[in-house]
């Protein structure tokens, strides 16, 4: 008999593994467990040196060629996914995960540290209007924010984000700007005043990147090689399962698929699948934590029960990507030393939608270039010209909105064992963008609204909501404290548990509310 | 036509010149499982398009205006990835060194060039009923 049983380990797992270690637990962990078995060599030093004298097709495309899926299916890719050295993190998903879906584009990882082993690391404090619809207030939350924050090296900066992005203390400095966001960044101290009373800010992100060493781990060198492969220098949830792995405080158990619970008066029975043989084994604890992820959460819950016939909310936060221009900086070398991911964070109280959407303005330096090729509109010959000469002015803006704007996709679980997803297409009036693109040409930034994307629902990866937190819970909703409505010993741990999900990268909230229910849990 | 041959034709249209052979080798699997996924009449279009000897960039520039022979630009999108990925090519790829009236004079004639090579390839299109 165990005392706690996380299933998952992924950030919100990892977080509460964390948490319950500092009270002297130990707990099991179920994971399906996949790991980076690519055989290839990591690259060392930097992506562009290494490029001018190395073949780079095992880093970029892979024998398999997973690096041209996204031409070869013609389905809609997530670029740092597709990386050979990432092709772990959503490895056998479609079998381990079934699904069967309309109007989204569900990204599920089966890996040791799940989808963190990809993300930016864009991890964000929440402040008081992201709780809104939560029965919760930011108090409870802040001992866990400030211990993640001095745990991980999170870096930021006290600018006129901070009030959006809570509390700055304890946050290693920013990052260096690359050239581009530099020249954004002075033309915002410029024109500051006039953006502000516009409703738009603009500031650090705040990103797990160490800027100083940390933790036995390096500062970040500038390599652009955090697309490709994952460097030490950016916290992923596997690095802190090791952690507490080797230190002897987390019973790690990989290869299992956990397919339902049971509860009994004094404890709770898991049975999991084997992916190594197939055998079902069973687990007991007097607690189980649920930190699956949102989707495969809900799934567990669903399939615990044998309930075919309910449907479930899922939130997701819709996303536009709009391509930047900087003029001033056609026909530069590319900033082979710079971070390659969130440069700059936007925030824009947007009278249109009637609430704050939130907006990271990326540097392009790390993808293949040849991943813009089919972007740009000219004749084939013309578009390596513009990959030289234009690329290296471009930034993207990737802009969140809340989950709210839509109604939440729904979900539920079919007889043949597939999770049903049907999402709602998302189809704002681009018009209502021309004040932001109007402050975006203020701050030398270029675009036109044809050129803005809308990735399928699916793709900002966020995924809340599915068995949300409410004062009085009704079936498949959970207590303030984590607990599923009609259970004693089973507690949502990760996102599936939130009330709402506003526009702000979501893991670091995540991270902090596991903590919160991993400690509550146990007292 | 040999894969071999296919990836000639079509590294000369983007590249001025024949493919080197890592890239012939590699092509190979990555056409065939391009063309697994594509359409009997896309496919025979496709070849058309390849036996004419028409200025293929144009071609592929003017088909993808008008949502035409999707085959030939997952081609060429192909080919632009596996040559990025030889150390010769990068200076194709990235700017070594700055220059913003070089880069303003690349862009304009960049885009006047596509105008015309649209218009040529429009052409073609309607003369060689590709697709
Ligand atoms: C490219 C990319 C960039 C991103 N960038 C950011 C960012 O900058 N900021 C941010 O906040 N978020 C970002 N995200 C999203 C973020 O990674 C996820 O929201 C977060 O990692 C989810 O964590 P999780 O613990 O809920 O679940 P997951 O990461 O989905 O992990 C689920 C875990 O549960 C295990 N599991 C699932 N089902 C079972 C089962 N039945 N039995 C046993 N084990 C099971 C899996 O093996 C895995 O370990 C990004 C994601 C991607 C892919």
């Amino acid at each position: 008999m165990h005392d706690v049983l996380i299933i998952g380990a992924g950030a919100a797992a990892a977080a509460a593994a964390f948490e319950l270690a500092q009270r002297g637990i130990r707990p099991l962990m179920l994971d399906a467990g996949a790991v980076d078995d690519n055989p290839t060599p990591r690259v060392e030093g930097n992506l562009y040196d290494f490029r001018r004298h190395h073949d780079s097709f095992d880093l970029h495309i892979g024998a398999d060629y997973r690096g041209l899926a996204h031409l070869v299916s013609a389905e809609p890719a997530i670029a740092k996914l597709q990386a050979p050295h990432m092709a772990y993190v959503t490895r056998d998903a479609e079998v381990l995960g079934p699904l069967s879906q309309q109007n989204f584009a569900a990204i599920q990882s089966f890996a040791l540290g799940g989808l963190g082993n990809a993300w930016g690391a864009g991890l964000y404090r929440w402040i008081a209007a992201d709780l809104h619809d939560f029965p919760l207030t930011l108090t409870e939350l802040e001992p866990y924010f400030d211990k993640l924050t001095a745990e991980i090296g999170i870096n930021g900066a006290e600018d006129d984000l901070a009030e959006f992005f809570g509390n700055p203390a304890g946050l290693q400095p920013p990052l260096t700007l690359s050239h581009n966001a530099q020249q954004v960044w002075q033309a915002y101290q410029h024109h500051r005043t006039s953006l502000r009373r516009r409703g738009i800010a603009l500031g650090r992100p705040r990103t797990g990147v160490l800027s100083r060493a940390h933790d036995g781990r390096p500062a970040c060198d500038y390599s652009n090689l955090e697309f490709w492969q994952a460097q030490p220098y950016v916290f992923t949830p596997a690095q802190m399962l090791r952690k507490l792995n080797a230190a002897g405080q987390l019973n790690y158990y990989g290869d299992m698929l956990a397919l339902r619970w049971q509860e009994h008066a004094d404890h709770v029975t898991v049975t999991a699948r084997r992916l190594d043989g197939g055998r079902e084994a069973q687990f007991s604890a007097r607690r189980v934590l649920l930190a699956a992820g949102a989707i495969n959460s809900a799934r567990l819950a669903l399939q615990s029960a044998g309930d075919t016939l309910t449907r479930l909310p899922l939130l997701e936060n819709p996303i536009l990507q709009i391509p930047l221009i900087l003029p001033a900086s056609l026909g530069r070398r590319l900033d082979t030393h710079s971070f390659g991911l969130v440069q700059l964070n936007l925030v824009w109280q947007a009278a249109a939608w009637q609430t704050l959407l939130q907006g990271s303005l990326i540097e392009l330096t790390a993808p293949l270039r040849a991943e813009f090729f089919g972007r740009f509109p000219l004749a084939g010959r013309s578009n390596l010209a513009l990959l030289r000469e234009m690329l290296p002015a471009m930034l993207m803006l990737q802009l969140y909105f809340p989950a709210q704007v839509q109604p939440p996709a729904r979900l539920g679980l079919l007889a043949d064992s597939r999770l049903r997803i049907e999402g709602a297409s998302f189809a704002p009036d681009l018009s209502r963008l021309q004040p932001l693109l109007g402050a975006l040409r203020s701050l030398g930034l270029w675009t036109h609204p044809a050129l803005i994307q809308q990735p399928v629902t699916g793709h900002a990866i966020h995924y809340a909501g599915t068995l949300p937190m409410r004062s009085h819970p009704h079936a498949y909703q959970c207590r303030p404290d984590g607990r599923l409505h009609g259970s004693e010993r089973v507690f949502v741990a990760d996102s599936a548990s939130f009330s709402s999900l506003s526009a702000k990268n979501m893991s670091l909230g995540m991270m902090a509310n596991a903590m919160r229910i991993a400690a509550g849990a146990v007292q | 036509m040999s894969s071999h041959h296919e990836a000639d034709i079509l590294y000369r249209a983007l590249f001025g010149h024949a493919a080197p052979a890592i890239i012939v080798q590699r092509f190979g699997p990555l056409s065939a499982q391009l063309e697994a996924g594509s359409s009997a009449a896309d496919l025979a279009a496709y070849q058309r398009v390849l036996t004419s000897g028409a200025d293929l960039e144009a071609l592929e520039f003017a088909a993808r205006l008008t949502s035409r022979l999707p085959l030939l630009t997952r081609k060429l999108a192909a080919l632009v990835a596996l040559a990025e990925t030889l150390p010769e090519n990068q200076s194709v790829y990235l700017n070594t060194r700055s220059s913003w009236p070089r880069g303003v004079a690349a862009t304009v004639w960049a885009v006047l060039r596509s105008a015309a090579l649209g218009l040529y390839g429009l052409a073609l299109l309607r003369r060689g009923r590709y697709a």
